[in-house]
């Protein structure tokens, strides 16, 4: 049974953010820590305030061990009730999902989390009444719908001045200069114009203050059906060659309607496909991307893997990870996209084919594939604050319904799609292929993903500008206090301290150089395939007349029998897109230039560090990822020591020891799972865990597979 | 047709097998007496060693001509169409020949010349001193003695002749226990831990049957418990099934009995038989070589060819022992069915757990040479050196290298050689060049001569090392004897890409950021130069006259890292193409030459190519 340590009644209050109200409380609530099954963890106080819930024990008061890589809004053991993802209870070892109105107040609570980590905490020795007042108050405030209004946004916004001044280096495409600026850094200029016809959101809600069409487009046209069937500008390629996105008409519509609808559609295409532009090509992304239903469900399932009780329950999935994976079919469906995004960059690039995306409301997956074909083709948007940028014009002001994707307010889950997930997952496979070609690193995506559930920056937390502009006017004739300043999620200082920062960026980053023309056109030159054929005729080769004549096939068996399998020679005409998938791997990486991802099956992989994090069964002591990342910060501190004694060499100046303190010094033991979890040592895994995959075939079924499997008896070696 | 060439097809297309676009490029294909050389029209070469092609295959005929498959057991696979089906019938027939292999003395390394003075092909041969080995464990010692029992393979042939055993171990015992012993492979030492005091020791399954015992064996296992002072018991490992070890049982074999031996704790680990492995390989094999393959298919081919859990099979045996001996100071006995299959994987992946002298490149060798050659791993019959029985052939040793390669994976700090190391000893494991892995046991090789008459093959790694280390080593993560703790949970066990995809380029990635570190610390060297320099002319100058700084500087400083943390240009000296991708080595020891033409080709075009080629030959 569990060992009780007699708790140090100890008065520990938790730190509240401005506009934070402490909403209920419970004491003697014990958290395991996860790992092994085993009953240890720590006693502390349970609470749940209006922006998160949170654990408090006296660790979390001591200020010894301070880790290096902190997010200072929340905690360790805090879970902003945006972060919830469900809530189960023990109730005699059974589990039972939360939800609404509780008859019963279980044992242990179990809190799953959207950023993957899980919380077990015992009320066995919490006296009833806090038990009652904290298990609902937790479910009834991170389980139940609300309005937009009690999002702790508004609190926060209204308790916290804004000081922060906002100067970031992120274009936030909220005004009409930061449109004209994006269309002449692309030099879309000729064809595009920024329109100010949504301005008092005259033609839709749904649509930003300002976007950019094609010129040919008239301001009749855009109004005439709330923006649908209207060509909205997304980016234009180096060759003038554009990417667009459309908001199609609804399918299930009277003959008359469609007809009239198809006839619009006709025009618009007319007059965006004759010259000045380039010819025309449309896809219907709802029908050649997997379903929104289809992408949740395989989130759903995948998330699954990772959200782990014990460890009893990693060993158990263990087993049969590869096909457990498999069955998720997540990354079948990153994969998918990332083709997508291969083909529309194909069409762009090569083809010099404008590239239409159509989707129902053009907010869905069309901000999944045009931003990734922008990560892929632009190599500004692989800058940190290029990519921003992006998320801003693609994403936040682009319309994406965070509240109801992320389902914050708890209204619908039938909404819920993790589509942005979709994106940092499919960026993460490209920033894992290409290191060297972006200012971020994984850990910035990570923490990316994080803050889609802390409810201080507006960033995530609005279905569309309109909704955001209303909000934040609304509510300030009430409160006489001006518009909500919100805070954006781009200031990354509210979050993090600087030595925090520096994990956001990539050391092997090597910023654009001036272009040297001469210099790339001899190295790609030299790599191209020569594909034609020097005309010799064919001589014919003497005949070697001592080889006898062989017919067996088989010469040695070390590897198959059946090598013709391996080739395919399929017949079918090569097509555009794998001759342009092709040809480029098979040249040297630019990585300013283009970047296509592979997408072979092993080339798509997890996310290790968003998804086991907090795994401790994952953990490398001193391994991993993060020990290539340490030599690499110890080399190039090296590298900088070494330019400093340069410089003090020249100058003759008397050395100051300008030792700037090495993030990662005697970093040879950090845990693999770094910066996130801290976690203590641990036994490195179960004392046997060999062979226990075969319990769960049967024997003779490996017979049968293993047409090879002599009888064991004469099992040599 | 020069007379050097047997053969020579012109207008001959090889084939990208995972292109998906088809692509292919034309060429001349030539067969010489012990290589296939291909050479596009750009030049580039692709060359194959005979003994390294495992399967040929002609296919149908196309309407291109006639597909000609190669596939090698380095997992290069070449896909040809020849023009005309005579040509194709020859080439085939041809390499028929000349990769079938009938006797020892045929094989490449006794005719392999490197043009190296008889001295220092003898040094080389000396170059790893197993006695030294065994010196620097610190055996032997109080308890563990040199044994001559089988100084003239007497007891044990498929044993080295200098063997390490309890020092309480006499004579009697040790042939007692031999004769109890599968193939005589009594109970020995193979590593030997000087601060636990603890053993690994090795040796093949009893001949107990159902009932048999023998007070010898029970002796010898007491003996190695007794040589351990810090601990009364000790493990027994069986890496077998249980299973297996059962049905062995009825065959007069098995596994110890617990009642009969004092103190012993045994344990059964589960490493499946090199049948298994085999047709395991074949499946991943086949899975891997689709074009366009699918997460899911991959995924799901995975699982199913339990590839990487035989992988990790053998890694969680390695690290049950490796607790035994660390945590417990236990020793332990391993074994299998003869002792020098699974054993050898457990116990040289054991002692590279323990010891990081084993993660560095010269005790990689010393390794290899103790637990795999000289404990008789059966190289000829597992790589099919010559022409045998199929049913021999299996990748165990294969799988030590991937092993070893998912530990590098885990540690990128630990290990002082890289990928390349490995991928190159694999390739000369199956290429029959050098002596060191020709034959399958000590015996053998002494009869065949191999150190009088071929090269050894660590020398030669040794020449080049510098494209196997790893830029990432940190000899301060392992000081002596510390324990790498590996997770052997299924995520971390990876797909070996460069091992099985190593021929296809398309399926590589561009740029490793290796490259990127190992041009950093040239980077770094440099700079340090130049202080040195500085600083010289800097005395220089204050000796001749007292007068101001010195302004100018000698060499600009790399313009590259003036800005850190990000580099804010590109650094020039970074190869933005593959070509100097470490693992396709192009040199001495190296017969797979290079595909391109852009490393090392001389400027001068075809001749020179050729000239190179009859020299490999003439060698």
């Amino acid at each position: 049974e569990i060992h009780i340590k007699e708790p140090i009644e100890k008065e520990v209050n938790p730190r509240l953010l401005p506009g934070e109200l402490l909403l209920c409380e419970a004491n003697m609530v014990y958290k395991y820590i996860q790992e092994d099954g085993s009953s240890r963890g720590t006693y502390g106080k349970l609470v749940c305030t209006n922006f998160k819930i949170a654990f408090l024990d006296d660790h979390s008061a001591s200020d010894d061990n301070e880790p290096q890589f902190k997010n200072k809004i929340v905690g360790e053991n805090d879970i902003t009730l945006q972060c919830v993802d469900q809530i189960y209870g023990v109730y005699d070892e059974k589990k039972k999902l939360l939800t609404g109105q509780l008859r019963k107040y279980p044992e242990t609570l179990i809190i799953y989390c959207k950023d993957l980590r899980v919380f077990n905490f015992c009320l066995r020795y919490t006296k009833e009444e806090e038990v009652k007042r904290i298990v609902s108050g937790i479910v009834h405030h991170s389980q139940t719908p609300r309005l937009l209004k009690r999002l702790f946004l508004f609190s926060y916004a209204s308790a916290a001045p804004n000081n922060t001044d906002g100067r970031n280096q992120t274009v936030m495409f909220d005004t009409l200069e930061d449109w004209r600026d994006e269309l002449e850094r692309t030099k879309g200029n000729v064809k595009y114009k920024a329109v100010t016809t949504n301005e008092g959101y005259r033609v839709s809600e749904k649509l930003p203050l300002y976007f950019v069409v094609p010129i040919c487009v008239s301001e009749e046209s855009i109004l005439k059906y709330e923006g649908r069937g209207i060509p909205i500008w997304c980016w234009s390629c180096h060759n003038g060659a554009a990417l667009l996105k459309m908001s199609a008409f609804p399918k299930d519509q009277d003959d008359s309607t469609s007809q009239t609808h198809k006839a619009f559609l006709d025009g618009i295409y007319k007059t965006i496909s004759k010259p000045p532009y380039e010819l025309l090509k449309t896809d219907d992304l709802s029908s050649s991307l997997p379903s929104l239903q289809d992408i949740q469900t395989a989130y759903t399932r995948f998330k699954q893997l990772f959200l782990i009780d014990n460890s009893a329950d990693f060993w158990a999935t263990d087993v049969k990870w590869f096909s457990l994976l498999e069955s998720t079919n997540w990354l079948e469906i990153i994969r998918r996209v990332l083709k997508k995004a291969i083909e529309v960059a194909e069409c762009l690039e090569r083809q010099h084919t404008n590239v239409l995306l159509i989707e129902e409301s053009a907010t869905d997956l069309c901000c999944v594939i045009s931003s990734l074909v922008q990560v892929m083709m632009d190599s500004h948007s692989r800058t940190k604050s290029g990519f921003q940028s992006l998320i801003q014009k693609e994403w936040v002001i682009g319309g994406h319904g965070f509240l109801d994707r992320c389902n914050h307010l708890h209204k619908s889950d039938k909404e819920e799609v993790p589509l942005f997930l979709l994106l940092l997952n499919c960026v993460w496979q490209l920033v894992q292929q290409y290191p060297p070609a972006f200012e971020f690193t994984e850990t910035y995506l990570t923490v990316l993903s994080d803050s889609l559930y802390v409810p201080i920056f507006s960033t995530f937390f609005f279905n569309s500008q309109h909704q955001k502009d209303t909000s934040t006017s609304g509510e300030s004739l009430k409160t006489q206090s001006g518009p909500f300043r919100f805070l954006t999620v781009w200031d990354w200082s509210v979050q993090f301290d600087p030595k925090a920062l520096a994990f956001l960026n990539n050391p092997l980053y090597a910023e654009k150089p001036k272009p040297d023309k001469s210099q790339r056109k001899t190295a790609r030159f030299k790599h191209q395939r020569q594909l034609s054929l020097p005309l010799t005729a064919t001589k014919s080769s003497t005949k070697r007349g001592f080889f006898r004549e062989e017919t067996d096939h088989l010469i040695k068996n070390i590897l198959g029998k059946r090598i013709g399998k391996f080739i395919n020679s399929s017949d079918e005409p090569p097509n555009s897109f794998r001759e342009f998938y092709d040809s480029w791997h098979s040249k040297p990486v630019d990585y300013h230039g283009l970047l296509l991802p592979r997408i072979d099956g092993p080339e798509i992989k997890v996310w290790a560090q968003r998804y086991l994090r907090w795994i401790p069964e994952a953990q490398l002591h001193g391994g991993g990822t993060i020990a290539t990342t340490a030599k690499i910060l110890d080399l190039m501190e090296e590298v900088q020591s070494l330019q400093v004694k340069m410089d003090e060499e020249h100058s003759q100046a008397i050395s100051v020891g300008v030792h700037s303190v090495p993030l990662l010094r005697n970093s040879a033991r950090l845990s693999s799972l770094f910066p996130f979890a801290l976690l203590q040592r641990q036994s490195i895994k179960p004392a046997l865990p060999t062979s226990t995959w075969k319990d769960l075939e049967d024997e003779d079924d490996l017979v049968k597979r293993d047409d090879e499997f002599v009888d064991p008896s004469g099992d040599i070696s | 047709l020069s007379p050097l060439f047997l053969l020579q097809v012109e207008q001959v297309k090889l084939l990208d097998r995972f292109s998906m676009s088809n692509k292919s490029v034309t060429g001349t294909l030539y067969l010489t007496a012990t290589h296939l050389l291909f050479i596009d029209s750009s030049q580039r070469e692709t060359w194959i060693l005979h003994h390294h092609i495992a399967v040929v295959e002609k296919l149908p005929l196309t309407t291109f001509g006639c597909p000609l498959v190669i596939q090698c057991k380095n997992f290069r696979i070449v896909h040809f169409v020849i023009p005309r089906e005579r040509d194709c019938h020859d080439i085939y027939n041809s390499l028929l020949q000349l990769s079938r292999t009938a006797k020892y003395e045929e094989l490449y390394a006794f005719s392999y010349n490197p043009k190296q003075k008889e001295t220092e092909r003898v040094k080389g041969w000396e170059l790893i001193d197993l006695s030294e080995e065994y010196k620097r464990m610190g055996v032997p010692n109080a308890n563990w003695q040199l044994s001559d029992a089988n100084r003239d393979y007497k007891i044990c042939e498929t044993y080295p002749r200098e063997l390490y055993v309890p020092g309480t171990a006499s004579k009697p015992i040790i042939v007692g226990s031999s004769k109890f012993r599968s193939k005589g492979r009594f109970p020995v030492l193979s590593y030997y831990h000087k601060n636990k005091e603890a053993a690994i020791c090795r040796c093949s399954q009893p001949l107990s049957g159902f009932s048999a015992r023998c007070l010898e064996d029970e002796h010898m296992l007491q003996a190695i418990s007794k040589a351990n002072p810090s601990n009364r018991y000790m493990y027994v490992m069986d890496t077998r099934p249980k299973l297996n070890a059962i049905a062995n049982r009825a065959a007069g074999k098995g596994y110890e009995n617990e009642d009969n031996y004092s103190n012993i704790r045994f344990q059964f680990v589960g490493i499946e038989n090199i049948h298994v492995m085999r047709s395991s390989l074949q499946k991943l094999l086949e899975v891997c070589g689709t074009k366009d393959l699918s997460v899911n298919d991959f995924l799901s081919g995975l699982e199913s060819s339990g590839w990487l859990r035989h992988i990790k099979a053998v890694l969680d045996a390695a690290v049950f022992l490796v607790k035994a001996i660390a945590v417990e100071s236990a020793s332990v006995l391993v074994h299998c069915s003869d002792g020098w299959d699974r054993t050898s994987q457990v116990c040289s992946l054991g002692a590279l757990l323990l010891d990081s002298y084993y993660r560095t490149i010269k005790g990689f060798m010393v390794l290899i040479e103790k637990d795999w050659i000289s404990f008789g791993h059966k190289f000829s019959d597992r790589c099919c050196q010559l022409d045998g029985d199929p049913k021999e052939i299996s990748p165990v040793f294969t799988q030590f290298l991937e092993s070893v390669w998912n530990l590098t994976e885990q540690f990128p700090q630990a290990f002082e050689y890289n990928e390349a190391f490995l991928l190159q000893i694999h390739e000369h494991v199956h290429s029959c060049q050098f002596g060191n892995f020709l034959g399958n046991c000590q015996k053998e090789r002494e009869e065949l001569k191999v150190k009088e008459k071929t090269y050894s093959l660590w020398p030669f790694l040794l020449n080049e090392q510098k494209k196997y280390r790893n830029p990432l080593y940190n000899p301060d993560f392992s000081p002596e004897l510390t324990l790498l703790e590996p997770n052997t949970a299924s995520f971390n066990f990876k797909f070996w890409r460069n091992m099985y995809h190593q021929f296809d380029r398309s399926m590589h990635p561009r740029q490793s950021v290796l490259n990127l570190i190992m041009e950093m610390s040239e980077q770094n060297k440099q700079l340090e130069e130049d202080i040195k320099e500085l600083e010289a002319k800097i005395k220089q100058r204050n000796g001749q006259l007292d007068t101001v700084p010195v302004k100018e500087c000698p060499r600009s400083a790399p313009p590259a890292l003036k800005t850190p943390p990000c580099f804010k240009k590109q650094q020039p000296l970074i190869p933005v193409n593959d070509v100097v991708r470490t693992i396709e080595g192009s040199n001495a020891a190296d017969n797979r030459y290079s595909e391109f033409v852009e490393e090392f080709s001389k400027a001068e075009p075809a001749v020179v190519s050729l000239e190179y080629g009859v020299a490999r030959m003439t060698c």
